[in-house]
């Protein structure tokens, strides 16, 4: 079967669902229209889980994260996007497929961490950080959104303080994120630096640039870590 | 023959002449209203708020003795429960005798901006069921129910009776007690609804003879009239409707003939329809100051309830609403609710007050809440297509609730384009709003086939977004034919490296990264008038750092990093 053969069967069953009332799928997965991303995940990227883009800072990964967002709010559904970095240019979303009035960004007030310096690599989480992986958990929970993007910088080992005082691992924090993306049913993409910390993904991608343009290599699935490559 | 011939055609002429005359009588007939009384206006108003007020209290704290109320204007007794009846307070009183007769009486002045207020409200809830709302003052509302067919859905009389039931229907949501009648024109209509004779849908024929057995008081006559007829003898409607119309105009003047058609039951006069005021508001005043959220929310379900009947008699919703807590014993604070698409649904306005007020501290309990419309917009949420959620909307509400109580307002977006060249302004931030899609609203043509290409860049790549013509600056090859995918919130200062007259590496933060390619210039300048800015673009091909959007600033010739292409 042709890839636009088993698009229209895809919007065909997802119409159907909702002409049901159906709650939120949480089974299949996204291509992203990408050659190189799509032959290393033939299944797509999941629904109801996380997948993980890793990166340099101009690797391409936003880009590829675009265009699974782009397909997977088809005509009518909604997207949501955590921007904790508070970089997330528009105009090039739009140019990428997605329509603007059906994508909610997401940024938490306070002081953006810096691109790409060391500063992920930080202990010290800052209040936006905090506030944008409980926006994620929150946005990821609704079932409100067909896909959700999480960009958000956490180092590893980076300990995160609630607004009650206490004090819990990253780790912890992002396992959370799981649970969240399967009972919200969403397509879950986090965005990653090397050196940052990620939630337990069901796929994990490497993507960087080559002279001939993205390339893209699969990563071990699973625990949280630090990913293989270098900080800038 | 000539003479014959125009004689008929001036017979013909003055035949028209009759017909034009007697159209425009036509049209002008009396239309059928439904009359709608809330009698004791005042106590009805009181007593409301005391259940709604009492609903908040737990049961166990409400002390069980509640005081009789009676309404006083000018030192009289104007209304009164019938628990103070029963112990000798009668209207005409005055203050001091209802007091002697029961001692635990509670007076209360009469407040007309507050009646007024309450019709107001049940005036925009009846506009559900008739476009031509009148507002007759003191207790009265008159709705047209000439399309009381196609309303209910029913013919004739069965149509208006089914209609006068959906009016009281619509009250007692309001929480209000009323009386209806309905009947052709608005003044009988109105004097069966006071005096209680509209049981059933009047036909016109009927009018006057319903009208003969109303007291005289139900034509509600100028004071000096009707004392002057009352003088004559006659006592009832019917009694002056046989009178013959000369005598009474020779002797009461144009009045005298009004009042003669009135007691025929000929009213010809038009209802003045109500014009609804742009933002309402809906308070209560609680019982007692409550300090946790639970009997709150309670309180402010009524509210909710009566403010989402308004807007719904008007066809319209809100997608932003103000809640006014009032503190005890002094201080108010303002709590703006956002709401994903315009509304008029009390489960969804809850659902978002419930998240709202979850994340309020209050320096004190709360004696009162005022929630007042801070925006009406046409609404939407109820008219779903047939693949559209109401539970996913209601999703989306509580989700942005959260983050706006958590976050704060305006933490979560929608990016609008702006057209303007200077980049980090190319698009605005403005509300989310759960907006139904348009089919225009696909993604930009020929980015679909580019996404298909393996391993390239296809977004880069992609047309430029069509019908963003720039309106200000200037800008150069390539155009906006690609963007990064992320742009600082401030440029990075970088120091450039060149040998022979060529970049070959870019010094970020004390570190050489070498550069491996390097795209034509794109020139982006404007806004001299203001905030001039005049910058050369490139993109960058960066060891390490991947593919960046550098520009060199002509006012200065430094290099900054603005974005990567990520």
């Amino acid at each position: 079967m042709q890839p636009a053969q088993k698009q229209v069967l895809e919007d065909l069953r997802e119409r159907i669902r909702r002409l049901e009332r159906k709650p939120a799928r949480s089974s299949g997965g996204v291509e992203s229209g990408w050659g190189c991303i799509d032959a290393i995940a033939p299944g797509g990227f999941p629904r109801g889980a996380i997948a993980e883009l890793t990166g340099a800072p101009g690797s391409g990964k936003t880009a590829v994260a675009i265009a699974v967002v782009a397909r997977a709010m088809g005509e009518r559904s909604l997207a949501a996007w955590i921007d904790g970095r508070s970089e997330l240019y528009a105009p090039a979303v739009q140019i990428g497929g997605i329509d603007l009035e059906r994508l909610l960004i997401v940024r938490p007030a306070g002081e953006a961490p810096l691109s790409p310096s060391g500063s992920v690599l930080n202990r010290t989480v800052q209040a936006s950080v905090r506030q944008s992986l409980w926006a994620a958990e929150a946005v990821l929970g609704s079932g409100a959104f067909a896909a959700v993007v999480v960009d958000v910088p956490v180092a590893s080992g980076a300990r995160i303080t609630s607004d009650w005082g206490s004090v819990a691992s990253a780790e912890a924090v992002l396992r959370r994120l799981v649970g969240a993306a399967e009972k919200g049913g969403a397509t879950c993409i986090w965005l990653s630096e090397p050196g940052s910390c990620a939630p337990p993904a069901r796929l994990r991608i490497e993507v960087s640039r080559g002279r001939d343009g993205v390339r893209a290599r699969p990563l071990a699935r699973g625990v949280s870590a630090t990913v293989a490559g270098h900080a800038a | 023959m000539q003479l014959e011939l125009s004689a008929i055609g001036a017979g013909e002429a003055r035949a028209r002449q009759v017909e034009r005359e007697a159209a425009p009588r036509r049209a002008a007939s009396p239309r059928r209203v439904l009359a709608i009384q809330v009698p004791d206006v005042s106590l009805q108003r009181i007593q409301r708020a005391r259940r709604a007020a009492a609903e908040t209290v737990a049961a166990e704290r409400r002390d069980g003795r509640e005081r009789p109320v009676a309404i006083a204007r000018e030192g009289r007794i104007v209304a009164c429960e019938p628990l103070a009846r029963s112990m000798g307070v009668r209207c005409g009183d005055s203050t001091v005798q209802a007091t002697a007769s029961c001692a635990q009486l509670e007076v209360i002045l009469q407040d007309d901006v507050a009646d007024r207020a309450l019709l107001v409200g049940l005036a925009e809830a009846l506009m559900s069921l008739s476009p031509v709302v009148e507002l007759a003052l003191p207790d009265t509302l008159l709705v047209d129910a000439s399309a009381a067919a196609v309303v209910t859905n029913r013919a004739g009389t069965e149509g208006e009776a089914l209609l006068a039931r959906r009016a009281v229907d619509v009250a007692a949501d309001m929480g209000l007690h009323a009386r209806v009648a309905v009947a052709t024109g608005r003044g009988p209509a109105r004097a069966l609804a006071r005096h209680g004779a509209g049981d059933r849908p009047i036909p016109s024929a009927e009018t006057r003879a319903a009208l003969a057995k109303l007291p005289l008081a139900a034509l509600e006559l100028p004071a000096a009239m009707a004392e002057r007829i009352a003088g004559l003898g006659l006592r009832d409607v019917g009694a002056l409707a046989a009178l013959p119309a000369e005598t009474l105009a020779h002797r009461f003047g144009p009045a005298g003939l009004a009042a003669a058609r009135l007691a025929s039951g000929d009213d010809p006069s038009p209802l003045v329809p109500y014009v609804p005021e742009a933002l309402p508001l809906e308070e209560l005043d609680l019982e007692a100051p409550v300090e946790t959220a639970e009997p709150l929310l309670f309180g402010l379900k009524r509210v909710c309830d009566r403010l989402a009947a308004r807007l719904a008699g008007r066809g319209v919703g809100t997608c932003r609403l103000v809640l006014r807590l009032r503190l005890d014993p002094r201080g108010e604070v303002e709590v703006p609710v956002a709401l994903a698409s315009p509304s008029a649904s009390t489960s969804r306005w809850m659902l978002v007050l419930r998240e709202r007020l979850a994340t309020v501290r209050l320096d004190a309990p709360v004696r009162g809440v005022v929630l007042t419309v801070g925006e009406v917009a046409a609404a939407s949420a109820e008219q779903l297509a047939l693949d559209e959620s109401p539970q996913q909307l209601a999703a989306v509400d509580a989700i942005l609730a959260r983050l706006a109580a958590r976050l704060g307002d305006g933490s979560g977006f929608v990016a609008e384009p702006v057209d303007r060249h200077r980049p980090e302004a190319a698009y605005r931030a403005v509300a989310f709003r759960a907006r139904r899609p348009s089919r225009s609203a696909a993604p930009v043509a020929g980015v679909a086939g580019a996404v298909t290409v393996a391993g390239a860049a296809p977004v880069e790549d992609a047309a430029p977004v069509a019908g963003a013509a720039p309106v200000e600056g200037a800008a150069t090859a390539p155009s906006a034919s690609y963007r990064p995918t992320r742009l600082l919130s401030r440029p990075r200062p970088l120091i450039a490296e060149g040998e022979g007259g060529r970049l070959t590496a870019l010094r970020l933060d004390g570190h050489a990264h070498r550069i491996l390619d390097l795209s034509p210039p794109e020139r982006l300048s404007g806004e001299w008038w203001a905030n001039p800015y005049d910058r050369e673009y490139r993109r960058v091909e960066v060891e390490t750092l991947g593919s960046c959007w550098v520009y060199r600033d002509a006012s200065d010739g430094r290099f900054w990093l603005h974005g990567f292409f990520d």
